[in-house]
């Protein structure tokens, strides 16, 4: 039975200056249906969510939006809040120091003449919370809550706004598999009572089990839209809408290579950079061989990334004991300088915020960390700048008008592909990715793959972080779990599955042969 | 992916530019229009604003606040702020008169001492900031008051040391001009290099088969440099003619133009004022980054307090104080350097210093007193965040932010 659309979207275009983002993109959305929209890099999925939420007022693009059966014309965010709109964005906006419930009532407070009726706030709130399954004390500060729960908060406070149709701009990007899990039986709540739903995602799988259609764009055009119900949809049927073609695996192949054990961590304990009291790494140990991949695979909060960064130059919390061993020789490494000097590249998980610059251009962003490789005298050799940039742009491909363009332009895969550049560049022995795939579609990850294949091939050892279990067994030769800031396991290749590696991630128990 | 060809030829070039604007990407437009519309209003309301005469005395005028915003912009690229640049002039102003008159120390040794106090300074800001944390703000509030009463104590109970005419040093800020053929020399000298340097880069770029823009642009772009500036050497010659003082005022600025955009030391300048997370992850020393950029910033404050005591003839306590520090980080900012780091080149502080002194030569012309220009440079100042501000929100609304 197919209900009526509750909104329809007609040819929209939207241009920017030099750029059509949007052309002729149309796509109707039935009532009470989950919607996904997939689509590559810099497709235009999110610029048409921002159409669509009044983000780009009315009058910036062409074409008809058509809500609850009539042509709506949004000059603000505010306006399509008051239709029934509410998106959820990837960056969420909750006011750390504030509660629960102060942010879920921001700009938005019951109560009269100003005052407000905090008892009755505190009520609402728990249903509020009890609808998405959250179970925490409505006083709690949001700065004490994962992203996982900072998540669930957002949607509560969206519910509290009365949605008809909610908008989530990737919302499982930064959550665990057990919060994704939570968050889309959720979806399929709110789809069971009624509530739209329209979903943005690169994880093609959560999108084959929760939507009902969906929407492909590619290169700012509508594609075609799929009906899941009508059966024949899978991953890979996805795939090949999105790239235009059929990717014959979602990890390249790659015969290993793998040479002596050439940099090792022993002992390694590190020290919580406030509370004294709690370690973050407990003498861990960990080696990487010449061309090996070596998977970290953990629970957000596990430790991963704060070894890998108290590994790079002790940037995060207190060094105690441990040292580190490259080519034979124990290196004391008392910053970043030091890390990138004697060899060691750092991805880090957020690039918008820790990995660029976004005020830079691609040129100066790609060499800032090794900008002694292109400079005599202290003066940077602008031509050789533009050329390194040039080089590394039509090596991995970065879409962008000139390596002259702002970084801040680029869409998140784009900017990845710029975070890369810079550490190919920086030319390390021993790179640590920090989720090199998070936010970025699948094409791009292919691509982002083959990249890391190529610097094993090329005899550097590669430390890969990863929250995505397929992504860490596609990829990794051996694969190291973490589990409350201590390694519970390596695994070898043929030794691990997900479900090996999500016993060792949850405790300290052994499936496999320890080494 | 083909390089941008829209920059082939002139037209091209022209419509590159309205293009840049439309898109919100302003420059220093809105300044130069500033510029236009204040010297027109004030041309209208008393007819010797654009005088030579006038003109040569707000060249000498603005060269020594120009020094000074010239180290506050190198502080606010680094995302910090100097609030004691004032307090710094005119605590180098006081050791000059010291060193000079008091104890009769050959005036060099004076000039020296001076700077090297305010480079002192600047480590000691650095020094604080990175072993303790504290904001600037903060540290530079501290360093305004105290180096205030430095600067009271040094001049003691007579509260100021006069520095005779005959001295070099005022000599040097006040009667030092530049004889004609050496100005248009100059002149022709910055044309040449515009040309030499455009057409060094232009055979760099096809080497290294990169795009290039038409030649007729560069030799455009350095004709029009020596139209615009030997016609402004022939109207200041129609009075005292160039003076020394605002030369070396540009030459400084050429000179840190330079070493911002094109060292490894202007690019961390840059890379912490945008986002220290990331230059610290990129291996910048972020510590000894911020010491540099508070050493430059207070060795040029100190620089420009030797300046203004030259101008004036004495070292008394009200040189630097009042609104020198405001004034000093307004014209940064006015010129087009961003508060929040990052944003920003040293010919800001040329531009920003000659709308800044303007308004105050235009309001001195017109008998207005100092109430006035204070609301006036405030509102000016005001315009210019705004104008900062809607470029912005422009950029971001056609997706260029």
């Amino acid at each position: 039975m197919a209900n009526a659309p509750i909104l329809e979207m007609r040819g929209i275009t939207k241009r920017f200056p030099g750029v059509v983002a949007l052309s002729e993109v149309s796509m109707t959305v039935r009532r009470g249906e989950v919607h996904a929209i997939c689509g590559e890099n810099g497709a235009g999925k999110s610029t048409l969510m921002k159409v669509l939420s009044g983000v780009y007022p009315y009058g910036t693009y062409d074409g008809d939006i058509v809500f609850e059966g009539e042509e709506v014309r949004f000059s603000d965010i505010k306006q399509s809040e008051n239709a029934g709109i509410a998106i959820i964005h990837q960056e969420l906006a909750l006011i750390p120091e504030l509660s629960i419930t102060e942010n879920l009532f921001l700009g938005n407070e019951p109560g009269r003449f100003g005052v407000i009726n905090w008892v009755g706030a505190q009520k609402r709130a728990r249903e509020l919370l009890h609808l998405v399954g959250l179970d925490e004390d409505p006083d709690t500060k949001i700065k004490t809550l994962g992203v996982g729960k900072q998540q669930l908060v957002e949607i509560a406070k969206a519910l509290h706004k009365d949605v008809k149709l909610l908008i989530l701009d990737e919302p499982t990007a930064a959550l665990n598999e057990a919060e994704s899990q939570h968050l889309l039986d959720l979806i399929g709540g709110f789809r069971d009572s009624g509530m739209t739903s329209i979903m943005i995602s690169h994880k093609l799988n959560e999108i084959e089990r929760i939507a009902d259609s969906i929407t492909i764009i590619r290169d700012g055009k509508t594609v075609e839209t799929l009906d899941v119900a009508a059966g024949g949809v899978d991953e890979d049927r996805i795939i090949r809408g999105m790239v235009g073609r059929s990717l014959e695996s979602r990890f390249p192949e790659r015969t290993p290579n793998i040479g002596e054990t050439f940099f090792e961590v022993r002992g390694w304990t590190v020290q919580h950079p406030v509370d004294p009291d709690r370690l973050v790494c407990k003498d861990e140990n960990f080696f990487v061989r010449r061309g090996e991949i070596v998977g970290f695979a953990g629970l957000m909060g596990a430790g991963r990334t704060e070894l890998a960064m108290s590994v790079f130059g002790r940037s995060y919390g207190t060094y105690l004991s441990g040292e580190i061993v490259k080519d034979g020789e124990e290196i004391k490494l008392a910053n970043v300088h030091d890390a990138i000097h004697h060899g060691l590249g750092y991805v880090s998980e957020d690039r918008k915020t820790l990995g660029l610059n976004l005020l830079d251009s691609i040129k100066r962003a790609t060499v800032s960390a090794r900008l002694d490789k292109i400079s005599r005298g202290g003066v940077v050799n602008g031509l050789k700048e533009y050329e390194v940039a040039e080089e590394y742009r039509k090596l991995l491909r970065t879409k962008a008008n000139s390596v002259e363009e702002s970084v801040g332009k680029l869409s998140g895969g784009n900017q990845q592909k710029v975070v890369l550049a810079k550490w190919m560049f920086s030319d390390p022995d021993i790179l640590i990715l920090d989720e090199p795939t998070r936010g970025i579609d699948v094409g791009a990850k292919f691509e982002i793959y083959n990249i890391i294949n190529q610097l094993a091939a090329q005899g550097k050892g590669i430390v890969l972080i990863s929250s995505e279990l397929p992504e860490l067994l596609g990829m990794s030769d051996r694969i190291y779990t973490i589990f409350e800031g201590q390694i519970t396991n390596v695994l070898s290749a043929e030794e691990a599955n997900p479900e090996s590696l999500m016993v060792s991630m949850t405790s300290t128990r052994k499936t496999g042969p320890a080494e | 992916m083909s390089a941008p060809d829209d920059t082939g030829t002139i037209g091209d070039a022209v419509a590159g530019f309205t293009s840049k604007l439309r898109g919100g990407d302003l420059g220093s437009l809105p300044v130069v229009v500033g510029l236009v519309i204040i010297a027109v209003l004030f041309q209208a309301l008393n007819p010797r604003f654009l005088a030579p005469g006038n003109l040569v005395n707000l060249t000498l005028q603005a060269a020594p606040l120009g020094v000074i915003a010239l180290g506050t912009v190198v502080v606010l690229l680094a995302a910090q702020i100097d609030l004691s640049v004032g307090s710094v002039s005119g605590l180098a102003s006081a050791i000059v008169g010291v060193c000079a008159m008091r104890l009769q120390w050959p005036m060099l040794v004076g000039i020296v001492a001076a700077i090297a106090a305010g480079a002192l300074i600047g480590a000691f800001y650095g020094f604080l900031l990175s072993r303790f944390g504290v904001p600037s703000f903060l540290i530079t509030l501290a360093g305004l008051l105290g180096f205030l009463g430095l600067q009271l104590a040094l001049l003691g109970p007579t509260g100021s040391i006069n520095i005779p005419f005959s001295n070099p040093l005022v000599q040097f800020a006040n009667t030092w001009f530049l004889p004609p053929w050496a100005a248009y020399l100059i002149v022709g000298i910055a044309a040449i290099g515009m040309l030499v340097e455009g057409l060094a880069r232009r055979r760099r770029r096809a080497r290294a088969d990169l795009p290039l823009s038409h030649i007729s642009i560069t030799i455009v772009k350095a004709a029009s440099l020596l139209v615009l500036l030997s016609i402004a050497v022939w109207y200041l010659s129609l009075d005292r003619g160039t003076a020394v003082m605002p030369v070396l005022f540009v030459l400084l600025v050429v000179i840190m133009s330079y070493l911002l955009r094109r060292t490894r030391w202007g690019r961390s300048i840059y890379a912490v004022g945008g986002n220290v997370e990331a230059a610290r992850r990129a291996g910048i020393r972020v510590t000894r980054t911020l010491v540099t950029a508070f050493v430059i910033c207070s060795a040029f404050a100190a620089l420009g307090g030797v300046l203004s005591a030259a101008r004036l003839g004495s070292a008394t306590t009200l040189t630097g104080t009042a609104d020198t520090n405001l004034n000093a980080i307004a014209a940064a900012i006015i010129g087009g350097t961003s508060l929040f780091g990052g944003r920003g080149n040293a010919w800001s502080a040329v531009l920003g210093v000659l709308v800044i002194s303007a308004i105050s030569s235009g309001l001195t012309l017109l008998n207005l007193d100092a109430s006035v220009r204070y609301m006036i440079t405030g509102a000016v100042l005001l315009l210019a965040v705004i104008a900062d501000s809607l470029s912005r929100r422009s950029r971001t609304s056609h997706g260029r932010a």
